[in-house]
């Protein structure tokens, strides 16, 4: 039994101990994301883990679903971050470049996991300390960790900036050296922080990167880096016309089914078969009950940023609870608690006072972070009414084949807005595959919701967008 | 000389037991030995040196808040004659020991060279507000009657700035895991970590057993013996100072400043006027 990320040391009676000590509840920081977790049913914390923000602070480094190859480089840093004993525990991840084989690898399910954190305790009990160097110790260990920048963002990048007008030597005024630096607002020459969030920072869903220009802790300039996962999706759109609807629908791991329903959608508009009307009504089913879901993935997110920890159980608990209501019982008593937590936040006044005004859009109806929160608690009750309405009956969505040449076109209310997808298919192959997310319209928002405003505020702004980083590197 | 003896293991007990209530906050689990194994677990891990520190502020940042807090929690009486040492300005000098976590926390922000840590330690920086007798006498001054009685105010006002000083939500600012990852302390880890969790935790029993000597009459109650009802309420007010956060959105560094100096400052202005009216009426009495 071996840890790849034992620390080096002859296995005292004590280090067996500060082992053991560590096996009974280890902290894991998630790639790409808790949100990606929650979204394949995945409840670390409830398998045992104890979830932490920063991977300096955690021993397990845990990967959920297939990781990007735009990330590969993102997730190596933050394992160089993590001091040792560390493992990396693979949940439905394939291997990812200049990071060693996971201790543990199992498939995404709950059951699973809970197997394989338990293997995690075994391994740190027993294994945290090695009296000999790895054999192969991979690229992404040979390098000092201590001396890294991470996948969050943000370290050290100062650095240089910092020392850049300091440095020269001799005495040198303070007028002098803020000569040539920019203006805040009140006409103080301020240091300006450069400072990179993401793709792997808590408060922002995974994949996101930002680039923040501080002046103090204000934000100057908000820029969006995209790009960040790389993945080359809609090259991988094109081809035979079977195996269309998977190939797509991989594209967004937190509303997968939405996307699996509107290829379909676009393949019948190009020619195939009419759905009949009781497919209609079982995926509208799914696609309610992915929304309700997907809503309170978001507010779990946007609570834990806010710091409301009382929120955040609440919407996990209910969101755990969405998947398995499969009777109208279940379905009523989600239904009913979800009621009792949207008085609760419409009666918090100092969350209302937290949110109003925060991320305001220029638009005709003024909207900001409040009224956002509101409209998906709305959205929320709307879909599991839905639900209820629906009944008992509950089938996986099916996938049917597509028509051998045509055009077309659908558009569908995914849980983040309308996308459109337009598909040209030629001798049953598809030719051309366009599609229109809202998050790549939510992403053009970010600059604005986030540039004159603190750290805190900008940062709450871009989460109340609620936008799938998925969606737009594709 | 016994009875520091007596202190020590008060003192440690108390840690230990607020450490208790800070993961039941958590967790909802009582876990007594949790601390334990969480400080075990940490001292076995590396302890890490980010890239180009300022070395001297990162190692002296954790030590600087674990004696801070301890100075603070030093003039605090636990029972009749049973403290570190009996100042005739103690109250004074739990303010002055005090002062210095914001140094600490303005040193671990600045020394990692990172710019999280960086943009944490300012917002304490800014959002510190200072808040300002021989300790012993201050307690028995309340056998007629408790503080949190004759000044309400002053009590909600000294208990919230209690949670501001000891950076817990809601006013974790500089600690803020989901927009900083951790804040002024993110880059420590291992043994370093050990002392920043021991100081935060020294600085919440310290700002608990303050609370309770200065508004609920400390060591006074009947029946029990004078320690056991200073732990009862230096345990509740750690365990709602605690718990307390759980419910709250975390403030903003605006938001703060504007409390403070709008609303802070002028109640406690008014708590002053109540305080000399009350003095004077009493006399007149």
């Amino acid at each position: 039994m071996t840890l790849s990320g034992a620390r080096l040391g002859r296995p005292t009676w004590w280090r067996r101990l500060t082992g053991a000590a560590s096996a009974k509840r280890l902290a894991g920081f998630v790639v790409p994301g808790r949100e990606v977790a929650l979204a394949k049913g995945i409840d670390l914390e409830a398998a045992g883990l104890r979830l932490v923000a920063n991977p300096r602070h955690a021993d397990v480094l845990v990967l959920v679903g297939e990781i990007p190859p735009g990330l590969s480089n993102a997730v190596a840093l933050t394992y160089r971050q993590m001091p040792r004993p560390r493992a990396i525990f693979s949940v439905g991840a394939g291997p990812v470049t200049d990071l060693p084989s996971p201790d543990v690898s199992i498939a995404a399910s709950q059951a699973e996991v809970e197997a394989g954190v338990a293997q995690l305790f075994a391994l740190f009990r027993d294994a945290a300390w090695t009296s000999h160097e790895p054999h192969a110790r991979h690229q992404a260990d040979v390098q000092d960790h201590a001396h890294d920048t991470g996948g969050m963002g943000g370290h050290h990048d100062m650095g240089e900036m910092d020392m850049d007008h300091m440095a020269g030597g001799g005495f040198m005024s303070m007028v002098m050296m803020t000569r040539d630096l920019p203006r805040s607002a009140d006409g103080l020459p301020m240091e300006w922080l450069d400072v990179p969030f993401g793709p792997l920072f808590p408060g922002l869903p995974g994949g996101l990167r930002l680039r923040l220009t501080l002046d103090g802790d204000t934000v100057v300039r908000a820029t969006v880096q995209p790009g960040a996962l790389g993945r080359g999706l809609e090259e991988a759109w094109l081809g035979p016309v079977d195996g269309f609807v998977d190939r797509f629908a991989a594209i967004d791991p937190l509303s997968p089914i939405a996307y699996r329903v509107l290829a379909e959608e676009a393949l019948a508009a190009a020619g195939a078969a009419p759905p009949d009307a009781s497919l209609h009504h079982r995926r509208v089913e799914m696609l309610e009950r992915e929304r309700a879901a997907s809503h309170l993935n978001w507010l779990a997110s946007f609570s834990f940023l806010l710091g409301d920890r009382w929120l955040v159980t609440a919407a996990l608990a209910l969101h755990g609870r969405i998947d398995p209501a499969r009777d109208t019982s279940a379905l009523r008593q989600v239904r009913e608690d979800t009621r009792v937590l949207m008085g609760r936040v419409a009666r918090s006044p100092l969350l209302v006072r937290r949110l109003y005004g925060m991320g305001r859009l220029d638009y005709e109806m003024r909207p900001d972070a409040l009224s956002r929160l509101r409209v998906r608690l709305g959205e929320l009750e709307q879909s599991l009414d839905q639900l209820l309405a629906a009944g008992d009956e509950s089938t996986p969505v099916e996938v049917r084949g597509g028509p051998d040449t045509g055009t077309g076109e659908a558009t569908l209310e995914t849980p983040r807005g309308p996308a459109t997808l337009s598909i040209e298919i030629a001798n049953g192959q598809i030719m051309r595959a366009k599609l229109t997310s809202p998050s790549q319209r939510l992403v053009e928002l970010i600059p604005a919701v986030a540039e004159g405003h603190e750290l805190a505020d900008a940062l709450l702004g871009v989460a109340s967008l609620d936008i799938s980083p998925w969606e737009v590197d594709r | 000389m016994t009875s520091w003896w007596w202190l020590v293991l008060a003192v440690l007990l108390g840690v230990y037991a607020i450490a208790v209530l800070e993961e039941w906050t958590k967790t909802g689990r009582i876990a007594p030995t949790a601390p334990l194994r969480s400080g075990l677990a940490l001292l076995g891990r590396e302890s890490l040196v980010p890239r180009q520190p300022d070395r001297v502020l990162f190692e002296l940042a954790p030590l600087v808040l674990l004696i801070a807090a301890v100075l603070s929690l030093a003039v605090l009486p636990l029972a009749p004659g049973l403290l570190f040492a009996d100042l005739a300005t103690g109250a004074l000098f739990v303010n002055a020991a005090l002062a210095y976590v914001m140094v600490a926390v303005v040193m671990a922000g600045w020394a990692p060279n990172a710019p999280f840590a960086l943009i944490a330690g300012w917002r304490f920086a800014v959002g510190m507000r200072a808040q300002s007798l021989a300790t012993s006498a201050v307690v028995d001054s309340q056998a007629p009657l408790w503080n949190v009685v004759a000044q309400p105010l002053g009590f909600g006002l000294f208990s919230l700035a209690a949670m501001a000083v000891a950076f817990l939500p809601p006013f974790d600012l500089p600690i803020a895991p989901s927009e900083l990852a951790g804040g002024v302390f993110g880059e420590y880890t291992g043994a370093r970590l050990v002392i920043v969790r021991l100081g935060r935790l020294v600085l919440v029993l310290s700002l608990a057993t303050a609370v309770t000597v200065f508004y609920l009459g400390g060591w006074l109650g009947p029946v029990l013996p004078p320690w056991a009802w200073t732990s009862i309420k230096v345990l509740a007010v750690a365990a709602t100072m605690l718990s307390a956060g759980r419910y709250l959105p975390r403030v903003t560094i605006d938001l703060m400043l504007a409390w403070a100096w709008k609303l802070g400052i002028p109640l406690a202005l008014v708590n002053i006027l109540w305080v000399g009216i009350t003095l004077l009426l009493a006399k007149s009495g």
